[in-house]
């Protein structure tokens, strides 16, 4: 089977974190703009997206991303790297 | 002759040092202080200026030009103050200093909005805890409530060791962009001294170093050990947030004990369990 498109599950897995509707969210919503942000709830997300698509994220990258689209980015950097 | 400005910016912490600096022995006696704040919690971003109603605080004309020294507390998600680059460019020392918070004593935190006596506090009483909020949703007695609380294993529910990691890094990113660093200073006693009260509150124990580091950063000298602890003690420590003890044992705490009493402002300091009774209550005392 392949690995689903992350930008397919992401939105997703951000609404279950955040309580958001999914429809909201795309490749450019900024989280740190969303009103359940802040620094509890994302290291929250970033250790509940690890678990949602079994990988170990880099800390660096992860902890900077502020985009829906760079949080992507980190986590096809860990698949790339075959990091679970 | 007027004198030269010490400008700090920021929020509790930072008014905290404020008052710490003011009540340092002759310290006013060769500075003035002001104080700058964001209209949000630093650790918020400006949309979200309805759900944090707090005022900006932007120092007097007067103050700024005569600013020679700038605290700068950096923020995650906010700019900057727009006066930063005025100020540098008119020959005051810009010091940046990190924003502080332990996400990993309190992972169950949540915004929450049960109704609450804003004549006698201005922001939510209690920080929202999600996961008695959960036990709440099915009812039963507050010491049942409080007895399922205590099964929980936190650690494992928040993966607390990965969050611990991330925490760590998330140190290092603030600590990349400050003048005085803290993280090295935080991670060597995190599990022997308690060093934070709350989320974003931390103890005098971290309070006393880093007014110690500032000082000794900008002016190449130390203070008294006696001063320092006069002037730090008992600064942040009006609302003590409850750690699980699940979360105790899983990161190693050896200054927590499960008979400590923690304090709600004025109400009184109670134990984790009268604690929690009095937040499914939403008791906040008159």
């Amino acid at each position: 089977m392949t690995e689903p498109s992350i930008m397919a599950l992401l939105p997703q897995a951000i609404a279950d974190h955040f309580a958001l509707d999914p429809g909201e969210i795309t490749a450019d919503t900024a989280i740190t703009e969303r009103d359940s942000w802040n620094p509890i709830t994302h290291l929250g997300l970033l250790v509940h997206l690890e678990q949602a698509f079994g990988v170990q994220l880099e800390e660096e990258p992860a902890i900077r991303a502020s985009t829906v689209r760079e949080l992507s980015a980190a986590i096809e950097q860990a698949r790339s790297r075959g990091t679970s | 002759m007027s004198k030269p400005v010490v400008l700090l910016y920021g929020q509790c912490q930072v008014r905290a040092l404020v008052q710490a600096l003011t009540a340092l022995p002759g310290f006013l006696d060769t500075y003035d202080l002001a104080y700058g704040a964001p209209a949000v919690g630093i650790d918020r971003p400006p949309t979200r200026a309805a759900a944090t109603p707090t005022q900006e605080i932007v120092p007097a004309e007067d103050s700024l030009r005569r600013c020679e020294i700038f605290f700068l507390q950096v923020p995650l998600a906010q700019p900057e103050p727009s006066y930063t680059d005025r100020l540098a460019s008119q020959g005051a020392r810009v010091v940046r200093i990190p924003f502080l918070y332990c996400p990993v004593l309190w992972p169950q935190n949540c915004v929450e909005r049960r109704e609450f006596d804003r004549g006698l506090f201005p922001a939510p009483p209690y920080k929202g805890d999600r996961v008695m909020l959960d036990c709440m949703a099915h009812g039963g007695s507050e010491d049942d409530l409080v007895d399922e609380y205590l099964t929980k294993d936190l650690a494992v529910l928040f993966k607390i060791e990965r969050a611990m990691t991330f925490w760590q890094q998330a140190m290092l990113e603030i600590d990349n962009r400050c003048d005085v660093k803290l993280a090295p200073f935080i991670l060597r006693h995190f599990r022997t001294n308690r060093l934070f009260h709350s989320f974003s509150h931390c103890t005098s124990r971290v309070l006393r170093y880093l007014l110690s580091e500032m000082i000794r950063y900008v002016w190449k000298e130390g203070v008294p050990d006696s001063h320092l602890d006069f002037v730090t003690t008992n600064r942040l420590n009006n609302l003590e947030v409850p750690v699980h003890p699940s979360l105790a044992r899983a990161l190693g705490l050896e200054w927590y004990r499960d008979d400590m009493r923690y304090r709600h402002y004025e109400n009184g300091s109670f134990t984790l369990r009268e604690y929690m009774c009095r937040y499914i209550r939403y008791d906040h005392g008159k």
